[in-house]
C-alpha cells in the first residue's frame, strides 16, 4: 500500500493555517480540536495519576505534600471527568453525526464552536489555578460544606466553580447542536429506526446531558453565590443544607455516568458487528435499551447517599432503581456477545479493544450492583472499593471504547491506518494495566482503606496491594506511551487509508478519508440499516430481505 | 464547487436512483424521504431550501464570545475592571455574531 505524503489526500480542511482552525465552524475541524485537546487533559490527567499512585506506593510516603495530593486527586478526577470523558465524545460525536446522518454539518455550526472554545477556555481557567495559589482542593465533586469559604479559603474553588459554570454552558450548547442536527438533518430514508446505534447512543447522551448538566451548572452557581455574596445554600450555620448539594450534584453525577458510558457503548456496537462481519443482534434491544438507560439514570442519584440518612424508603427505592437499570446494561451485553456467536471475527485493534471494554466493563457494573446492596454499601462507602468500581466502569469502560473507536474512526478521520503492532501492544498492555491497578483496589476498600488518604501506616496491610496497583498504573502509563507513539508514526508516514478500510457498512465509510469539506460528493441512498452494505451486495441488500 | 453543499443530493424515492439504481417495487423507504425532496425520477439535485442559506465556514466570534466569558471569569477572581472587560468582549461578540450575514 502507498504510503508517500503525496498520496496522502489532504483535503482543505487540513491545510487553512491556525486562524483558519480559530474561526472555524466546520464540524469535522471542531471535532478535531475537540480531540486533540481532551486527549492532551488526558495525558495530564494521567500524569496525575501517576503521582498518586507513587505517593501510595508505600507506607508513610512523602513524595507529595498532603495538600499537593489533595489538589492532585482533585484535578485528576475533575480533569477526567469533565476535560477528557466528556469533550472526548463530544468530539466523536461533532466529526461523525452528520458523517453516519449524511449530511454536510451540524444545524448550529457557530453555536458548535462556541461549545469547544468555552471548553477551552474553562480548562485553562482551571489550569492556571495552579498558578494562582493553588488549585482546587475539595475533591472531584466537592462536597459541601468543604467547599464553603469557611473551610477552603484560597482561590481554588472559586476556579472550580467558574470552571465547571463554563463547561456547563458548553456541554449544554453541545447537546442542543446534536440533538437538533439528528432530529432535523438525517440523510433521506434515514428512519430513527435506521440511524447507527451510535447515533441512538448519542442521541440519548446528548439527552441526558440537556437534563443533567443545569443541575450542576446551579449548583457550583449557587457555591460561588456563597462563597462570595452571602447567600446560604449550603451553609449549616446559616440555615443551609449541605446535603442540598449532594442532591444537586448527584442530580447530575450519576447520569454523568451514563453520560460518559453511553457513547462508548454506541462506539461498540459499531465496531462489534463489522469486524464479526454479522449484522447486530437485537438492534432494537439496544437501541432502546439506550432509552431505557437515560430515563433510569435520573432515578438513581441518591445510591451516592445511603450513608446520610435517607429514610428507609428511599433507601429501598433507590437500590431498587439501581438495580433495575442493570437490566438494560445486560441487555446490551447479551447481544453483543450473540453479535459475536458465529461470526468470522477479525482481531484488529479496533476489535481487540472492543472485546475488552466488554470483559472490563463487566467488573465495573457488578461491582455497581454490589453498592446497590445498601447494608454492603455502608460499609465500603468512601472506602477504595469505590474508587475500584468507577475506575472499572469509567477507565474499562468509556477508556477502553475510548480506544475502541480511535484505533475505528482513526482512518477515516487523518485518511492513515494506525499501526496494528503497537496497537496490540497499546491493548494488551492496557489490559494488564487495569486489572494490576483497579482490581486491588476492591480488596484495599473491604480491608477498610478510606479513599482520599495522602499515606498510611506500615502496618494497615495495605501494602503489597498498594504496589501491585501502582505497577499497574505504570503498565497504564507504558500503553498510552504505545499509543503516543503509534499516533506520532502514523501522522509522519503511517499507510494511507482509503475511504473505507474495514469494509464498514455506515455511512460515513462512503465518504473520502479524510471526508472533504462537504463530506459526500455522493451519498448511498439509505434503505436499510447498512447503506453501504447494500450499495456493496445489492443482490444480498438487507431492505430486500426485510421484505 | 462551493464547500457548503452536496455536490449532489442523492433522491430519496425517485423511482430510479442513479446512486443505487432502480428501487426494488413494494420496497418500504421510510417516513422522512417525503420531507424536502426532489421530484419523483430525480437523480440528484442542488442543495436547496434550508440548504441553500447558511453561516460562513468561518467565523471568528464563538471564539471571542468564549473569551469574553473567560475574561467575565478572571474578572470574578480578580479584579471587576477585568470583568467589565469581558462583558464589553461578551456584548461585541453577540453583535458581531448576529451581525455577520449568512451565505448562499
Amino acid at each position: 500500500m502507498a504510503s508517500s505524503a503525496e498520496t496522502w489526500p489532504r483535503p482543505q480542511w487540513y491545510e487553512e493555517g491556525i486562524w483558519g482552525w480559530v474561526t472555524t465552524t466546520n464540524h469535522k475541524r471542531i471535532g478535531v480540536l475537540y480531540l486533540c485537546t481532551s486527549f492532551v487533559c488526558f495525558f495530564a490527567a494521567g500524569a496525575m495519576a501517576m503521582m498518586m499512585r507513587t505517593q501510595l506506593m508505600r507506607p508513610d510516603n512523602n513524595f507529595l505534600t498532603p495538600e499537593e495530593y489533595n489538589q492532585i486527586f482533585t484535578m485528576h478526577g475533575t480533569t477526567m471527568v469533565f476535560l477528557f470523558g466528556m469533550p472526548v465524545l463530544a468530539g466523536f460525536a461533532n466529526f461523525l453525526v452528520p458523517l453516519m446522518i449524511g449530511t454536510r454539518d451540524m444545524v448550529f455550526p457557530r453555536l458548535n464552536a462556541f461549545s469547544y472554545w468555552s471548553y477551552l477556555v474553562a480548562s485553562l481557567l482551571l489550569y492556571s489555578s495552579f498558578l494562582a495559589g493553588g488549585a482546587p482542593n475539595a475533591g472531584w465533586f466537592s462536597y459541601a460544606p468543604l467547599t464553603e469559604s469557611p473551610f477552603s479559603k484560597g482561590a481554588g474553588m472559586d476556579f472550580w466553580s467558574l470552571s465547571i459554570i463554563m463547561l456547563g454552558m458548553s456541554s449544554i450548547a453541545g447537546a442542543v447542536n446534536i440533538l437538533v442536527t439528528i432530529l432535523t438533518l438525517r440523510a433521506p430514508g434515514m428512519t430513527f429506526n435506521r440511524m447507527p446505534l451510535f447515533i441512538w447512543a448519542t442521541f440519548v447522551n446528548q439527552f441526558i446531558i440537556l437534563v443533567a448538566l443545569p443541575s450542576l451548572t446551579a449548583a457550583a452557581i449557587m457555591l460561588y453565590l456563597d462563597r462570595h455574596f452571602g447567600t446560604a445554600f449550603f451553609n449549616p450555620a446559616n440555615g443551609g443544607d449541605p446535603l442540598l448539594w449532594q442532591h444537586l450534584f448527584w442530580f447530575f453525577g450519576h447520569p454523568e455516568v451514563y453520560i460518559l458510558i453511553l457513547p462508548a457503548f454506541g462506539i461498540i456496537s459499531e465496531v462489534i458487528p463489522v469486524f464479526a462481519r454479522k449484522p447486530i443482534f437485537g438492534y432494537s434491544f439496544i437501541a432502546y435499551s439506550s432509552v431505557a438507560i437515560g430515563v433510569l439514570s435520573f432515578a438513581v442519584w441518591a445510591h451516592h447517599m445511603f450513608a446520610v440518612g435517607l429514610s428507609l424508603t428511599a433507601q429501598a427505592v433507590f437500590a431498587f432503581t439501581s438495580f433495575t437499570i442493570a437490566v438494560p446494561t445486560a441487555v446490551k451485553i447479551f447481544n453483543w456477545l450473540a453479535t459475536l456467536w458465529g461470526g468470522a471475527i477479525r482481531l484488529k485493534s479496533p476489535m481487540l479493544f472492543a472485546l475488552g471494554f466488554i470483559g472490563l466493563f463487566v467488573i465495573g457494573g457488578l461491582s455497581g450492583v454490589s453498592l446497590a446492596v445498601v447494608p454492603f454499601d455502608w460499609q465500603v462507602e468512601d472506602s477504595y472499593y469505590v474508587v475500584g468500581h468507577l475506575h472499572s466502569v469509567l477507565f474499562g469502560g468509556t477508556a477502553f471504547g475510548v480506544f475502541a473507536g480511535t484505533y475505528y474512526w482513526f482512518p477515516k478521520i487523518t485518511g492513515r491506518m494506525l499501526d496494528e503492532r503497537l496497537g496490540k501492544l497499546n491493548f494488551w498492555l492496557l489490559v494488564a494495566g487495569f486489572l494490576l491497578a483497579f482490581q486491588p483496589m476492591h480488596i484495599l476498600g473491604i480491608l477498610g482503606m478510606p479513599r482520599r488518604i495522602w499515606t498510611y501506616n506500615a502496618n494497615m496491610g495495605w501494602n503489597d496491594l498498594n504496589m501491585v496497583s501502582t505497577i499497574g498504573a505504570y503498565i497504564i502509563g507504558a500503553a498510552v506511551l504505545a499509543f503516543v507513539l503509534n499516533l506520532i508514526i502514523t501522522l509522519r508516514g503511517g499507510k494511507v487509508a482509503g475511504p473505507d478500510p474495514w469494509d464498514g457498512w455506515t455511512l460515513e465509510w462512503a465518504a473520502a478519508s479524510p471526508p472533504v469539506m462537504h463530506n459526500f460528493d455522493r451519498l448511498p441512498q439509505v434503505r436499510s440499516r447498512r447503506p453501504l452494505w447494500d450499495e456493496k451486495h445489492p443482490d444480498k441488500a438487507d431492505y430486500l430481505a426485510a421484505h | 464547487m462551493g464547500e457548503e453543499s452536496y455536490r449532489e443530493m442523492p433522491s430519496s424515492r425517485g423511482s430510479r436512483s442513479a446512486l443505487n439504481g432502480p428501487v426494488e417495487p413494494g420496497v418500504k423507504t421510510g417516513p422522512e424521504e417525503g420531507v424536502a425532496q426532489p421530484k419523483t425520477g430525480a437523480s440528484s439535485h442542488p442543495a436547496s431550501g434550508r440548504a441553500a442559506l447558511q453561516p460562513s465556514e468561518h467565523s471568528p466570534w464563538p471564539a471571542v464570545l468564549a473569551v469574553g466569558l473567560l475574561l467575565v471569569a478572571v474578572g470574578l477572581l480578580s479584579h471587576w475592571l477585568i470583568a467589565a472587560l469581558g462583558a464589553v468582549v461578551l456584548l461585541a461578540a453577540i453583535v458581531g455574531w448576529l451581525w455577520q450575514p449568512w451565505v448562499s
